[in-house]
């Protein structure tokens, strides 16, 4: 992963009859966390989407390593971001191995079938996070935290170099989270860049480098989690009163 | 770790397997039927149909109606795997989308308002084309206004569709005279008799470059079938795909009820046993379902002539007596529910 | 028994005897305001003389011209109930599958005569019998006679001659010959035709109509195709298209109107004649 692999996002606008989102500014640097926190609505899920170049932006830029996100061909794309999406699909019938492989189809050749470099690759990602032992079982029967962890290795399978994750903690039973935290953790320090939209602030001081505070589609607030995340800052930021010195989500 | 076997080895088995049944019952159709004749004599003068009656009934009454089975039996089959792909819905048709209902009524008004047309041989399956196409218009019209082109959409539009067309359908019926009446009944019922070699031809070049750019559609639906997030994070432009596919899937479904009526059973039940057999990914669903399709259409088509010969039964109950079982067994079968 | 008992049965029998009287009453009463569902009933009823006490026809009758100017009362399927009391009638023929209409019709006091359209023999059953109930028996055995006489005589004029083997056609779409329907061995056509001095190439088939392959046709060789049709103007087509057949070249196609011939009426003799016309051209009558 160079140097320059950095994500670059630019007054990026976007909303349809109302504004979702208003000239938001960030830069992700490699091997650096990112979290995503605000409110249900405030624009966390079109922010990431714009991101990983799934959407165009209205007016603003996103760049990844000087180029527009939205010009890469869907092969550049995948080998440079990784996504996961925010819920699990209904997988009629594939196999783990057959959903991770997905996450390289758009670099096979256009009539191609998939290799032996395609199968070390999807044994790599699942051996980097811990589900390798799940190759053959069909996603359908895997409980909800390891679909999200076979999903997690979907979007690592081409080597991105920078993950944005929606909400992956979500629903997710506190050993599942454990863990979960754990693997993220491993690839932040292989140099893989997380961008984390979630709700668990816990999960933003273990983790995140810096945290973003979404608010109806602007940025209340970014920084240091620690300087950032004060009760009076997150009461604001979801419209509650409950936050105080001493309690946490 | 050693690989699961690849889906390009399973589509190779498949392919086998499907063309093997394909290619056998292609075989055998030919060779039985409402009489026994004598294949010596059909060959001894193939071409001189007026003074061989045994090649004038292999090549003029068999032959025909076997290439049209399998024609029309693959095209339902592959649309049909098309349809359970975009709509993401096991139980989706060709004919959930209002095509049949599109091409009943064209049919329909052909036969009330122009009983004895000069234009015979094309009237008919035109009409019925027409009408076809343009229901999936209408339904792609419809879905856009209302809310884009995910599947509980275009499902909505397709059963409203449905209802209102069918009632049109049967006002035109009720408003016909006997002999119409009866003329609609049967049209209903399907049949595969009556192609003429210049209409297999036809019908062919219509469908060819139709089924091989859905066959190439494998890696898309696979994607689409698991949601319209998942397809759009793997760069899919899924309104557009979808759109896409089902004109296509549309296109063979209206040219297969054209000239065959609606042939029910066939699209929704193929693609499933080609999965029980071959597994879920679609690069190997596709071309299982069009061979497979065939095949199973063409069986049918044996049995609809030779069960109680001379009599024939109606193509769809064979389809549907063969096909029901079999969807019965799915059902029941262990995790079909859940997928 | 108490002479208050014994009143009260003397009542009773009498409020019975009341009750009953009318309905026998009824029973001997001669149907003066007819009601005809079913075409070919209608044609019986002219032709055996009670025409002019016809006052409402189904939906499909074209025959004789008199039905024109009469209310329509519905169909086989839809058969109009308010339209049917509308025109007040005291005997109602209709379809033996109309058995709710029926039961509404009797349920108001209406007589109700089931007419069941099969063969010659049952039509003819039946004009004896509708001659009985609307007394005129006279007339239904004048046409009794008169249309035994004329299929008697076509018989004969074609007795000893050689049958021409004939397929009988019902229907197919036009153009091609996909849903194409024959006659088998039973029914009102297969009779006329074997009467005509014709041999069903289907004879064997013990059905009225079945669905049958082109490979059917091809092996029967028929000698002469009778196929029935909706407007006369298609005849020239038809031809064509059958004689286009391997084989069938020299066939003889004969169309018929399948508005009145598929319907078993007296009208069958000049059914019987035509067809014995087109089978055997040289025939004395």
């Amino acid at each position: 992963m160079s140097a320059d692999a950095s994500l670059v996002a630019s007054e990026v606008t976007f909303g349809y009859d109302q504004p979702l989102l208003r000239e938001i500014s960030l830069r992700i640097e490699p091997g650096q966390c990112v979290a995503l926190i605000g409110a249900n609505g405030a624009g966390k899920t079109t922010l990431l989407r714009i991101l990983g170049g799934l959407l165009p932006p209205q007016s603003g830029s996103v760049l990844f390593a000087g180029r527009e996100v939205g010009s890469l061909s869907p092969a550049e794309r995948t080998a440079a971001l990784g996504y996961l999406p925010q819920r699990s699909p209904r997988a009629a019938g594939f196999a783990v191995h057959e959903i991770v492989l997905m996450g390289l189809y758009s670099l096979l050749p256009a009539r191609g079938w998939e290799g032996r470099t395609e199968w070390l690759a999807v044994g790599r990602a699942l051996r980097r996070v811990r589900v390798e032992h799940l190759l053959r079982r069909s996603f359908a029967t895997l409980s909800g935290g390891e679909q999200r962890r076979v999903l997690l290795a979907r979007a690592l399978v081409a080597g991105p170099a920078i993950l944005l994750l929606d909400e992956p903690l979500a629903a997710l039973d506190p050993g599942f989270v454990l863990e979960f935290t754990a693997t993220l953790a491993a690839l932040k320090a292989q140099g893989v860049a997380l961008v984390v939209s979630t709700h668990r602030l816990s999960f933003v001081e273990a983790l995140a480098d810096a945290v973003i505070v979404l608010q109806r589609g602007r940025v209340l607030d970014h920084g240091d989690p620690e300087a950032v995340l004060q009760p009076e800052l997150l009461n604001d930021a979801y419209g509650t009163d409950q936050f105080t010195a001493g309690g946490r989500a | 770790m050693s690989p699961p076997v690849t889906a390009r080895r399973r589509r190779a088995r498949i392919v086998v397997l499907s063309g093997t049944l394909l290619a056998g019952a292609l075989l055998v159709g030919p060779l039985v039927g409402a009489t026994d004749i004598d294949l010596g004599a059909v060959w001894s003068d193939p071409f001189d149909w007026a003074g061989n009656p045994a090649a004038a009934i292999f090549f003029m009454a068999r032959l025909p109606r076997v290439l049209l089975a399998a024609l029309v039996g693959g095209s339902l089959a592959l649309a049909g795997a098309t349809y359970q792909s975009l709509l993401r819905n096991p139980l989706a048709s060709p004919y959930t989308l209002g095509v049949t209902a599109g091409a009943s009524l064209m049919t329909f008004l052909v036969i009330r308002f122009l009983p004895g047309s000069g234009l015979a041989e094309f009237t008919v399956p035109g009409a019925a084309l027409a009408g076809a196409l343009a229901t999936t218009m209408l339904v792609m019209v419809l879905a856009t206004r209302t809310g884009g082109t995910p599947p509980t959409v275009l499902l909505l539009a397709g059963v409203t569709l449905n209802f209102t067309i069918g009632a049109a359908v049967l006002l035109v019926q009720y408003f016909a005279d006997y002999t119409a009446t009866a003329r609609m009944v049967r049209w209903m019922m399907g049949d595969l008799e009556g192609a003429t070699y210049r209409l297999l031809a036809v019908l062919f070049v219509a469908s060819l470059p139709v089924w091989v750019l859905l066959l190439r559609c494998g890696r898309t639906f696979n994607l689409m079938s698991l949601g319209l997030e998942e397809a759009q994070a793997h760069g899919i432009d899924a309104g557009r795909a979808t759109r896409r596919g089902l004109l296509l899937a549309s296109w063979l479904t209206g040219v297969a009820v054209a000239v065959a009526g609606p042939v029910g059973f066939v699209g929704i039940l193929v693609p499933h046993a080609v999965r029980l057999v071959g597994g879920v990914d679609y690069r190997v669903v596709l071309p299982g379902a069009l061979l497979g399709g065939a095949g199973f259409l063409v069986v049918c088509d044996v049995l609809a002539r030779v069960a109680i010969r001379p009599v024939e039964l109606p193509i769809g109950v064979l389809t549907a007596c063969l096909g029901g079982p079999f969807f019965l067994f799915l059902l029941l079968r262990r995790g079909f529910a859940r997928d | 028994m108490t002479s208050s008992e014994l009143s009260w049965r003397v009542a009773l029998a009498g409020l019975f005897a009341l009750l009953l009287a009318p309905a026998s009453g009824l029973r001997a009463q001669v149907p003066q305001r007819v009601a005809s569902l079913v075409p070919a009933a209608t044609e019986v009823l002219f032709a055996i003389g009670a025409g002019g006490r016809v006052v409402g026809v189904g939906d499909y009758d074209d025959y004789p011209e008199a039905v024109e100017a009469l209310p329509r009362l519905g169909g086989l399927v839809d058969p109009n109930l308010e339209g049917i009391l509308a025109v007040r009638p005291d005997f109602v023929v209709i379809d033996p599958a109309q058995r709710s209409l029926a039961a509404q019709l009797e349920g108001v006091g209406i007589r109700v005569y089931p007419f069941a359209t099969g063969s010659i023999q049952e039509m003819l059953q039946h004009a004896r019998s509708l001659g009985r109930e609307l007394d005129v028996d006279a007339g239904a055995a004048q046409v009794v006679s008169r249309v035994a006489d004329g299929l008697a005589s076509v018989a004969a004029s074609v007795a000893g001659r050689p049958s021409p083997q004939v397929l009988v056609v019902f229907g197919r779409r036009p153009g091609s010959f996909a849903e194409l329907w024959v006659s088998g061995g039973v029914g009102f056509l297969h009779d006329v035709i074997e009467l005509a001095g014709g041999r069903n190439v289907f004879a064997d088939i013990a059905r009225p109509s079945f669905k049958s392959g082109l490979e059917g046709v091809l092996s029967r060789a028929p000698d002469v195709v009778i196929e029935a049709l909706v407007e006369d103007a298609r005849a020239a087509t038809v031809r064509a298209e059958w004689r286009a057949l391997p084989g069938f070249a020299g066939v003889k196609v004969v169309a018929i109107d399948s508005r009145w011939a598929l319907r078993p009426s007296p009208r069958v003799v000049r059914l019987a004649t035509e067809v014995a016309d087109a089978l055997h051209p040289g025939r004395s009558r």
